[in-house]
């Protein structure tokens, strides 16, 4: 069974995932592909920062009222017959979605793409219980293939290029070794077409709930959403307690900025806005809807605005596709469902902050996350509040390891910093020396590492002191 | 405790609200984000095709017979060993006017249903500035016959067609039918090093037909 890397050791996982030259030029190409891509379909639309706005209003909303729209959701779902579940954690998602499984399964049960049953851990209980979970989406698929867990919450397998899972698809499924990613698009169609007609449940996340119509709002390219949400008897969704929207019309705003985020499209291929099961025996669609409502740590971040914003999330991806860090270690060094900045965020605060403590370490805070999220998260001001929370000592929280050396370089700048005549002289001693001792220290450890691609700046011949006094006399 | 209870006390607890406490504010307005220049049928007709063809589908113009020859040469082009139908009055005339086409109808066994290689549907609405189809569920039964054969047919009555995304929102049926499903061109993947592959769980080809209405 697929498992997380440990996300306490993401300074390990990193090491090894960067001497994986291979997956770094993957990663590279799909995330500076996205970003091209997004950057086109944005380039030139007035409207955008409008649009950021205007979403963002609408989930602060929703999050301050946050019950108002739960209760208002079940009364609205209910109504339709839909049945709604309530799970405070992930076990309890687990037991509710395990049971429909045992009931109406037959055996298989069909996936839609869907963090967050990657969240609870969904696949390992159905595993353990005798019932085939089934991934459609191609890419979670290719994962599953695999034995891994995705490494990306819109392009699961983006680590990989055609000749990897050209090569999987040859060691698992015995395809031609050279066979180009259509052959085994085909090949996927075909295999995964018997299980959608012998599955008995589908099982979906969803992008957005509608409080106002009891609806459920799901976006894809590929149709294996509208395959698993239509053709087995049963479909459940779970879905985070943060999805809610008020209104219908509230879609036109987040359905223009999640395509374009994601993956630079004006609008995937299929928007399905399901509400309620079949009214007829006779009609199509599943005899049941089941809707869960999973908290699973969600409810603890609303009490302050700082924790509180990563619940706007809409799970784009454009943060990870961003990120310098994410595009050379990839997903699966951050040992969490949900990597990149705003897994960097999200996973210490849905797991205890003891096992995710290195996690908001595990960024430059360059901001280009903040810069691309369409529902402007300040993810970076959201790594230092959980960095501060993880050097003051939260409860429980063991101090972030730190290597010596740079502790004493931090000591000692502080001295110097407190001393003004120390550091004026200190830096008339640098500024001569340092033609001499700067290709020196760049030699002998422990800076020779650090140096490695780095280029040090050289000291101006006039500080600003100097300059400042020469300026004030005049 | 329920996990309900327990729940909606977590999420009170956290943001100070008491039991049953009513909207502090309403919800922002929704603003209208189209661009709101005035568009003619036939501005929106050229932009519709524009976006369609741009994201890998074709459109017809089938409004002097229904849709009829356009139809006949789809079938002599694919030759479809059996042709899934909805029930959309359109659709039906189609089926009546061409008898010898290996018919399916949307009650048929699901495993034929599986098997069919051309669905044909109508479509309750369009928006021209993503070249988008609407699908109702609700009114029609095309839930599967637009989904599981290869090559996807949708008649679209011209008088339907929209500006964007929020006008097409907002002309949705209320109640809302239990299914309904906005579709823009081919089913596609890039999941394989990002490159496009068409027909990865839906229809590879989409044609929309236009039609009168």
């Amino acid at each position: 069974m697929a498992e997380h890397l440990p996300m306490a050791q993401f300074a390990a996982n990193a090491d090894r995932a960067l001497a994986d030259l291979g997956q770094r030029r993957n990663l590279r190409a799909a995330t500076d592909t996205f970003a091209a891509r997004r950057s086109a379909v944005l380039a030139g639309n007035p409207d955008w920062e409008a649009w950021r706005t205007t979403a963002r209003a609408v989930k602060d909303h929703v999050l301050a009222h946050l019950d108002h729209y739960l209760v208002e959701f079940e009364r609205q779902a209910t109504a339709r017959g839909t049945v709604v579940h309530w799970a405070a954690d992930a076990d309890a998602a687990v037991r509710i979605l395990l049971d429909l499984a045992r009931q109406h399964a037959r055996g298989v049960a069909v996936k839609a793409k869907s963090m967050t049953t990657e969240e609870v851990r969904l696949n390992e209980a159905f595993a353990a219980a005798g019932i085939d979970a089934v991934e459609t989406d191609l890419g979670e698929w290719l994962q599953q293939l695999a034995d891994e867990v995705p490494s990306h919450i819109v392009v699961p397998a983006i680590h990989k290029n055609r000749d990897d899972v050209a090569k999987l698809c040859h060691e698992r499924l015995g395809t031609p070794r050279d066979a180009d990613p259509a052959t085994l698009t085909a090949v996927a169609r075909e295999r995964l077409r018997a299980q959608f007609a012998a599955a008995g449940l589908g099982i979906s996340g969803a992008n957005f709930a509608i409080a106002a119509t009891g609806s459920l709002l799901l976006l894809e390219n590929e149709g294996n959403i509208r395959l698993t949400t239509s053709v087995p008897d049963v479909h459940v969704a779970l879905v985070g307690i943060e999805k809610l929207l008020p209104r219908v019309q509230d879609l036109d705003v987040f359905l223009r900025l999640l395509p374009r985020s994601g993956t630079g499209q004006a609008l995937t291929t299929y928007q399905s806005l399901l509400t309620g099961p079949k009214q007829h025996p006779e009609a199509e669609g599943p005899r049941e809807l089941h809707v869960v409502l999973l908290d699973n740590g969600r409810a603890r971040m609303l009490g302050a605005e700082v924790t509180r914003q990563a619940l706007a999330c809409i799970r784009c991806g454009a943060c990870l596709n961003a990120c310098p860090v994410y595009q050379q270690v990839g997903g699966h060094a951050y040992g969490s469902v949900y990597p990149g900045p705003i897994g960097a965020v999200v996973t210490p605060q849905l797991v205890p902050l003891t096992r995710a403590a290195a996690l908001p370490f595990a960024s430059t805070l360059c901001g280009a996350c903040r810069e691309v999220c369409p529902l402007r998260i300040d993810i970076p001001g959201l790594l230092l509040h959980l960095r501060a929370e993880v050097r003051e000592g939260h409860p429980g929280v063991p101090p972030a390891h730190s290597p010596r050396g740079k502790r004493w370089a931090m000591q000692l700048a502080a001295f110097g910093l407190r001393h003004p005549r120390l550091y004026r002289t200190a830096l008339r001693w640098a500024r001569l020396l340092q033609r001499v001792a700067s290709p020196l220290l760049r030699r002998l450890p422990p800076l020779r590492s650090w140096a490695q691609g780095r280029a040090a700046p050289e000291l101006a011949p006039r500080d600003f002191r100097s300059l400042w006094q020469q300026r004030s006399r005049r | 405790m329920s996990d309900r209870a327990q729940i909606l006390a977590r999420v009170r607890q956290q943001l100070g609200r008491a039991d049953d406490a009513p909207l502090a504010t309403p919800p922002p307005p929704v603003p209208q984000l189209g661009r709101a220049e005035p568009h003619s049928e036939a501005a929106l007709l050229q932009q519709f095709g524009e976006r369609l063809q741009a994201v890998g589908g074709h459109l017809h113009d089938g409004r002097a017979d229904g849709g009829r020859a356009v139809l006949e040469r789809l079938l002599q082009q694919h030759q479809p060993a059996a042709v899934l139908h909805s029930d959309a009055p359109s659709v039906l005339a189609l089926v009546q006017s061409l008898p010898s086409t290996p018919w399916l109808p949307s009650t048929a066994l699901r495993s034929a249903q599986f098997a069919a290689e051309l669905g044909i549907t109508s479509a309750q609405g369009a928006i021209a500035d993503t070249g988008t189809l609407v699908l109702d569920f609700g009114v029609e039964r095309s839930r599967l016959a637009s989904l599981l054969p290869p090559v996807h047919v949708a008649l679209l009555p011209v008088g339907r067609l929209v500006a964007d995304l929020g006008k097409a929102l907002r002309a949705l049926p209320e109640p809302l039918p239990p299914a309904v499903t906005f579709v823009t061109g081919p089913s596609r993947t890039a999941d394989i090093e990002l490159q496009l592959v068409v027909g990865v769980h839906g229809p590879r080809e989409l044609h929309v037909v236009l039609v009168s209405g």
